[in-house]
């Protein structure tokens, strides 16, 4: 098993001939490093005191090639250490993750979600700097030191071997500390694992944290392990750094010596001056692999102390069969279970399922019903293998389930729990997850096409919603060029056929109006810029556009409205500036408050022109962003709404060209007035700023589908979330425009786990994807409990009319109405059965069923 | 709810905004003892919608979010009873209504419906409670002022049934048995 195996394990099974190339680059690059030396000896005695000129040159050649090619060997060896590192890390955290991922769910009650993530993330990654020379270094690292060494017994057998006679001191010191520094890291790896524990807690919890206000709370937790954590670290950089200073002190000890001794020689006449001197070089030279040791000694503790902790973390049996034995064929089965005496127990003494025996014929739907923890859960998941039973048997067309393997319990069965989980991508990626992962296993499965997707997502009742992520999505340019003509047909149907309903609801962009509900930029601009910018921060940029308001005469009122959403703001918001919910009626943004204040302290609203440029832009920000229909802080006056549709006209007509007269009959152009062209050109850097004015015959390429379906901004979106879509889309559908709106609303992404998505959702998508990959086989684990009564209903349908003799289903329900569909009906207490047999039987028999469907009858519509 | 304000129309609303509505609160039985700083709050908060004869302003059964003041326009309160919708009350202008949701949440136990174009201030509970957590100090006495205006409701309310229905129920001392 992989838990088991030593560290250097992976070190000698992988990369081996890379790893040897390594070692034999480094044996080569050994000579390089002692060549110099020789040539620092021969410069001196042979060159120097021969005052020979062209040896000097030709020795001083030699040992500037030497290095050279011992710097640039040693560059290339780390970076082949890294690579070899990397390479085997790649190898170890695949087949751990393969080992995570097939563990008994158990394990997964057991350990927090932030000791596996931090084991296989930022642990993993500290073992794989080691990995790499693993082997290399100290085989290297052990042949320079002795070549050295031996270099240095070759120039004077007595200096040599005094300088030996340091190293045996730190034999002893140096492990002695690096044991304490040991056992400190230990601790350091499981604090900070707690730690991350702690905090991927209270951040899947934020909602809790936020709603109790819990952050005292969260914060001393944590405070808790920051302390302990400063506490280990202090003691671990005490001894780490222990041992650099002991280090340090034998090193310089050396030279000492040497000049005492060598120095001694040499004014003898016994030793010569170059010999000291590459002496001197080369004893500086063997620290170097001495230092490389050291710190291979201090990774590779390191390495083996996190190692052995992730081991230990995942340290339990694969408990299922995970492939097809070799030689098998992938079984399909038929769906007839019959189970015996199961039984299903945990710790070896609760007992959660008791001699539960049944017999489903193929293509049988059962439903299992009763209290919560009767066991009916539990049941459900031992057929599905999420669970293995402890007693009994329980055997699918004669296989016994325990010995199927994954992938064949995969291709026949279909589960869907209470709380399904779903993925982080788009609703199509969700869908298909089922499917795909048997293709990937290998199996010779079909995806479903668009159109099974479609009608699937149909039949769970998902429609709806895709359709709404489609129209809230903004599309691609490409995609959106294709797609131009239909959209603004729907366009056409809003705004002449259903005109009278919308009217009200939405504020259509009409060149003629003060738009309410647009910002004072659009008001202004009236179209888009294909940039990515806010609107305000785009146009401010542009002295164009400044140019323009001053002389509108308008830049001056901007500025001045400005300034007084912003005093109002701050006025009215002083003791509510730490809440967002207040700022929804503000232009103001809360993370602003403060600069705002500032400005509007520094100046009276007379003297805003003695602002600086940034703060007048700011002003004027605030000014452009400013919704008046939404934006409640600030009542602003209609002359000014009147002044705002008088500069609009000129705009759009002066800067940019477009006679909006003109798009009513579906002729817009650009470029309308040639007489100003050419100015306008040499005046303007970017002229080229793919303008598009908000005209009906135009597709707003920086708008979502619904805006630009619209043509104008929703008021009441109750109302268009309700009655108003149905009736546009009744009338889309009857044109044909809306497969498309859901093939592209299939594309919407969920966010992080699903969070772009609500409990319902969530829920038919794990249907959908259940369903589509048409097992034999259907478990539903109280699957639409979270669904609203039509929804429910309209899944139970399906159920019980398309799958009636094609799918075994084994529902856990907890709604009794639902359940009269069934073939068969089991009543569980207490992980027993209770009752079993068909609806009709059990109620004439007046038993537990009869007493609990006239129960919630009389307890009427709640349930 | 099909319909809400007119857009662009000219309507005097654009030059007052909040003080309107401040002033508007101010004649509410609820508001109209509070401190201008939080009537001032709410007044911001608050939004208005118009309803048209055939929209719900409050739909029985569904979850209470926010509370009502009838601007203008009459509406009516209902519930179901035995698959018919009885009458409980009639709301006329000035009227406030749903105030409990801003306590607590629940599912509403009677519907409003306009009778003619109404116009409507509403203030939700996220707003009461977010301003009320800044100013702990006047919860309780907005609080009382919210059970009070109830309990004259019910009493409205009672009058009003028995008054539909003399000689039907039963007197004190009598026995029903």
């Amino acid at each position: 098993m992989i838990t088991k195996k030593p560290l250097f394990y992976w070190i000698f099974h992988k990369y081996r001939g890379l790893q040897l190339f390594l070692l034999l680059l480094i044996i080569v690059s050994l000579f390089f490093k002692v060549f110099p030396l020789e040539m620092q000896r021969k410069i001196i005695n042979v060159a120097i005191s021969l005052k020979k000129l062209d040896l000097l040159y030709l020795y001083c050649g030699l040992y500037m090639g030497a290095v050279l090619i011992a710097g640039l060997l040693k560059y290339y060896i780390n970076v082949l250490q890294a690579i070899i590192g990397q390479k085997i890390l790649i190898h170890m955290r695949r087949e751990l993750y393969t080992h995570v991922l097939k563990m008994p769910l158990q394990f997964f009650h057991r350990t927090q979600t932030g000791i596996i993530i931090s084991a296989m993330t930022s642990e993993l990654n500290a073992i794989g700097q080691f990995l790499g020379g693993a082997i290399a270094i100290p085989i290297a690292s052990f042949l320079t030191f002795v070549t050295f060494l031996g270099f240095m017994i070759y120039l004077n057998p007595i200096l040599g071997c005094l300088t030996i006679l340091i190293y045996p001191f730190e034999f002893i010191v140096i492990p002695l500390l690096q044991k304490r520094y040991n056992i400190q890291n230990r601790k350091r790896v499981r604090t900070t694992r707690s730690m991350a524990n702690l905090v991927n807690e209270s951040v899947s919890g934020i909602h809790e944290v936020q709603s109790t206000s819990s952050f005292q709370l969260e914060q001393s937790k944590l405070d808790g392990f920051i302390k302990k954590l400063y506490k280990i670290m202090r003691k671990l950089f005490i001894f780490k750094y222990g041992i650099k200073f002991s280090n340090n002190f034998f090193q310089s000890l050396g030279p000492f010596l040497l000049f005492l001794l060598g120095g001694y020689l040499a004014i003898n006449g016994q030793f010569t001056i170059g010999a000291l001197v590459a002496f001197l070089s080369a004893y500086e030279k063997v620290y170097d692999p001495w230092k490389e040791i050291i710190e291979y000694y201090q990774m590779y503790q390191d390495a083996q102390v996190r190692y052995r902790q992730i081991m230990d973390t995942f340290d339990m049996p694969e408990e299922m069969l995970l492939d097809i034995p070799q030689g098998d064929k992938p079984i399909t089965l038929q769906g007839k279970i019959e189970a015996r005496d199961v039984g299903y127990e945990i710790n070896s003494d609760v007992r959660l399922l008791e001699e539960v025996s049944f017999d489903l014929e193929a293509g049988k739907h059962l439903a299992l019903i009763g209290f919560s923890g009767s066991g009916k859960s539990t049941l459900s998941n031992l057929v599905g293998q999420l669970l293995s039973h402890t007693d009994g048997t329980i055997t699918i067309d004669g296989h016994d389930i325990s010995g199927l393997s994954k992938l064949d319990i995969a291709r026949n069965i279909s589960t869907v729990s209470q709380h399904p989980f779903i993925f982080t991508g788009t609703v199509n990626d969700n869908l298909l997850y089922a499917c795909e992962a048997l293709r990937q296993a290998g199996h010779d499965v079909e995806l479903p096409d668009r159109n099974r997707v479609l009608h699937m997502v149909r039949e769970v009742g998902l429609e709806a919603d895709v359709i709404r992520w489609g129209f809230r999505s903004i599309l691609p340019s490409e995609k959106a060029k294709e797609l131009e003509t239909k959209i603004l047909s729907m366009r056409t149907i809003v705004h002449e056929t259903l005109r009278s309903e919308f009217e009200g609801v939405v504020e259509f962009y009409d060149a003629e109006k003060f738009l309410e509900y647009s910002n004072i930029s659009q008001n202004i601009i009236f179209g888009e810029y294909d940039t990515d910018k806010d609107d305000s921060d785009y146009l401010i940029d542009r002295q164009q556009f400044q140019t323009f308001l001053h002389k509108q005469k308008l830049w001056l009122p901007l500025i001045q409205l400005g300034y007084d959403i912003a005093e109002t703001t701050i006025t009215l918001l002083q003791d509510m500036r730490e809440d967002e919910f207040f700022f929804k009626g503000s232009p103001m943004e809360q993370d602003e408050f403060d600069l705002y204040e500032e400005i509007i302290k520094k100046v009276g609203r007379t003297e805003i022109e003695q602002l600086r440029r940034q703060e007048i832009n700011r002003l004027l920000q605030l000014a452009l962003r400013y919704k008046p229909g939404e934006h409640k802080i600030f009542t602003m006056s209609d002359s000014l709404r009147d002044k705002i549709v008088e500069a609009r006209h000129i705009y759009l007509l002066e800067v940019e060209h477009v006679n909006i007269e003109q798009c009513k009959d579906g002729t817009i152009q650009r470029h309308i007035l040639p007489m100003n062209q050419q100015e306008v050109v040499a005046n303007d850097q970017q002229a080229d700023d793919s303008y598009t004015p908000l005209c009906t015959t135009q597709y707003l390429y920086n708008h979502t589908l619904l805006d630009n379906v619209l043509f104008g901004t929703v008021i009441d979106r109750d109302a268009i979330r309700t009655q108003l879509g149905d009736l546009a889309l009744k009338h889309f559908s009857e044109q044909g425009l809306l497969d498309e709106i859901v093939a592209i609303g299939l594309d919407f992404h969920v966010g992080s786990k699903g969070d772009n998505l609500s409990g319902g959702q969530k829920q038919k998508i794990a249907i959908a994807r259940a369903l589509l990959k048409q097992t034999p086989l259907l478990i539903l684990d109280e699957a639409t409990a979270s669904l609203d009564n039509s929804s429910q209903t309209k899944i139970q349908k399906y159920i019980d009319n398309q799958l009636r003799g094609k799918a075994t289903v084994i529902a856990v329900v907890h709604r009794l109405d639902m359940i009269s569909g069934y073939d068969h009906i089991i009543v569980m207490k207490a992980g027993k059965i209770v009752e079993s047999g068909t609806y009709d039987k059990l109620l004439q028999q007046k038993g537990v069923l009869y007493e609990l469907v006239n129960e919630s009858g009389e307890s009427g519509e709640k349930d | 709810m099909s319909s809400s304000m007119k857009v662009g129309s000219q309507e005097k609303r654009t030059e007052c905004k909040i003080t309107c509505d401040l002033e508007i609160l101010r004649q509410s039985p609820v508001f109209a003892e509070a401190d201008p700083e939080v009537l001032r709050l709410f007044a911001y908060l608050a939004t208005r919608k118009k309803y048209r004869v055939g929209d719900e302003i409050i739909t029985q059964g569904k979850e209470s979010a926010e509370a009502y003041y009838l601007i203008s326009g009459k509406a009516e309160v209902t519930t179901h009873h035995r698959g018919k919708e009885a009458v409980l009350h009639h709301l006329h202008p000035q009227a406030f209504f749903g105030e409990l949701a801003l306590l607590a949440r629940f599912k509403w136990f009677f519907s409003a419906h306009p009778l003619e174009e109404c116009e409507v201030m509403i203030i939700s509970r996220e707003s009461f409670q977010k301003v009320l957590e800044k100013f702990p100090e006047k919860r309780d006495k907005l609080i009382e002022k919210i059970v009070q205006l109830r309990v004259q409701r019910l009493c409205e309310q009672t009058e009003f049934m028995l008054e539909q229905i003399p000689g039907s129920y039963p007197l004190k001392g009598e026995s029903t048995a």
